[in-house]
């Protein structure tokens, strides 16, 4: 640990909300049943923890302010924080994901059942993995893409709305030129 | 006794789910099948505004039966997905790709584009339905071995899983034609609600015709469960029948109360009906039944107070949904919108 600040009994106080109790630490596992990865999980908590701390100042920030003069803080770069707030979210969340999924293996539930016994007998575990992660590209991407497109709409006012009502099938032969039904 | 409720608990979601999420696919199915974009602007606006506001909470109950499939009978589950593991996987893209298309569609600007996300959504409105009643056709006809290695055809392509994919796509079409032929007629629109009415009535005699072929080929496929429902369970599918001819005849007649309820009593009665038909063998041919598949008591305990806080909870919450909806008071943007001009 570089830069550490020691603050004495406060892991047992946090796991044990008292400062006798022993932390049961990994060294206390037989290596076949550690998680892999251990420097991940580390950096993975850290961040999260780290992110945290920014989203709470961020928070607090706009809070003081508001609670001062009624309003948002005025400086360019709590703006900028702002924008970071929402992608710094995510990955907090993921990197929370990844503390604790990759933090208990080997085990699916804890003590119970290894991931490996877990796991489908199937084949084509990789090529359904493949097949999911391209279809939520393409749905990403096309979720982007309207959302950019929304915006680009409602930037031109209320006029720009399409006119089409439901036209969701097939072209007829014969067009209105208007698109609308005839009453 | 407590794997004999929480039996009872998933058929009833599973009930919920056919009766709601089908009625959803089969809005789908009527989508697809309205023809070219003028002909068919009626009714696929009609569709888009009853579907519109609960289509996300028609599926909460897919989660709700794998969930408790899953916690409360932990080996037929594994058995189930892993025989039956690609027709699910393409029911799931088909979930995945309709809620997309259906979100997508409205807000994208060209026609082009429309008709593209529209089609997605429509096609897979079609599929999903058919591949998850291959896997109930599978389960019923005793073809998921108990411990499978791996997904196999053979297991969800047999004649009862074609049956029985067909006759779910037949029902969410009837499901859906009538719940669209009572909004048509709450909206005095004449026009729509012959035009529902026609296919209510032509996809309820499809599904009565497929129900009957189901029957037969159980017979052959498995005598257990034949025996079960011609007579442990024959109440439930004389019920069944005679719901499907009430509705028939209501629909006959142009009138339109009582529509919904007695067809969602009779989905309810061929869910139950499969159920009591087959109890308490779970997955028919592998001699597993509610007991012998079941989790620990305690889990099963935990399940059924879940479902009691839940009810509680979802019930009213639906109801809410429901009866705002019933009022169109859920449109009320788009209705001004379409207004205007």
């Amino acid at each position: 640990v570089y830069f550490g600040l020691k603050i004495p009994y406060a892991d047992s106080l946090l796991v044990g909300f008292k400062p006798s109790t022993k932390v049961t630490g990994l060294d206390s596992v037989a290596p076949a049943l550690r998680p892999p990865a251990v420097t991940l999980i580390h950096l993975a908590f850290d961040a999260m923890i780290g992110l945290a701390f920014v989203l709470l100042a961020a928070g607090l920030w706009a809070l003081w302010t508001w609670w001062r003069r009624r309003a948002l803080p005025r400086q360019a770069w709590f703006w900028w924080l702002a924008i970071l707030c929402g992608p710094a979210a995510l990955i907090a969340m993921e990197c929370g994901w990844i503390v604790t999924e990759v933090g208990r293996q080997p085990w699916v539930v804890y003590q119970l059942m290894t991931t490996t016994a877990a796991a489908t007998t199937n084949g084509g575990v990789i090529d359904s993995l493949t097949a999911v992660i391209i279809l939520y590209a393409v749905l990403g991407v096309v979720t982007v893409a309207i959302l950019r497109m929304l915006a680009r709409r409602w930037r031109q006012g209320p006029q720009a709305e399409p006119e089409a009502g439901v036209p969701y099938g097939p072209p007829e032969e014969h067009r209105e030129p208007t698109g609308r039904e005839p009453a | 006794m407590i794997t004999g409720v929480v039996g009872g608990i998933l058929l009833a979601g599973l009930t919920l789910y056919a009766a709601l999420g089908g009625a959803d696919f089969g809005g789908g199915l009527w989508d697809l099948l309205a023809g070219a974009d003028q002909r068919g602007r009626a009714p696929r606006q009609l569709i888009d505004d009853t579907i519109t506001p609960v289509w996300e909470a028609n599926h909460v109950w897919l989660i709700f039966v794998l969930v408790i499939f899953w916690t409360a009978f932990p080996p037929a589950f594994a058995a189930v997905m892993t025989a039956a593991a690609l027709p699910l996987w393409l029911a799931a893209f088909g979930i995945v790709l309709r809620g997309a298309g259906f979100a997508f569609r409205k807000e994208v600007e060209t026609l082009h584009w429309q008709r593209l996300f529209g089609a997605a959504f429509a096609f897979s409105s079609l599929i999903v339905p058919f591949f998850m009643g291959t896997v109930i056709g599978a389960i019923a006809s005793g073809r998921i071995p108990a411990t499978p290695a791996h997904t196999d055809l053979a297991v969800w392509t047999g004649p009862t899983s074609l049956l029985i994919g067909t006759l779910f796509v037949a029902v969410c079409g009837y499901l859906a034609a009538v719940f669209l032929t009572r909004e048509a007629s709450r909206r005095e629109d004449h026009r729509l609600r012959r035009y529902f009415a026609v296919r209510a009535a032509v996809a309820g005699a499809v599904s009565g015709a497929l129900s009957l072929a189901t029957l037969a080929e159980i017979r052959s496929a498995n005598p257990a469960l034949f025996h079960g429902l011609t007579h442990r369970a024959l109440p439930l599918v004389i019920l069944a029948a005679g719901c499907g001819l009430a509705v028939v005849v209501l629909l006959a007649t142009g009138r339109s109360h009582g529509l919904r309820t007695l067809s969602v009593l009779g989905v309810a009665a061929v869910v139950f009906g499969w159920g009591v038909a087959q109890s308490p063998v779970l997955l028919p041919g592998t001699g597993m039944t509610l007991t012998s598949a079941a989790a620990p008591h305690s889990v099963l305990v935990t399940i059924v107070v879940i479902f009691v806080v839940a009810a509680l909870l979802v019930g009213p919450s639906f109801f809410l949904l429901f009866s705002l909806q019933g009022r169109q008071l859920l449109e009320g943007e788009k209705h001004a919108e379409k207004s205007t001009p």
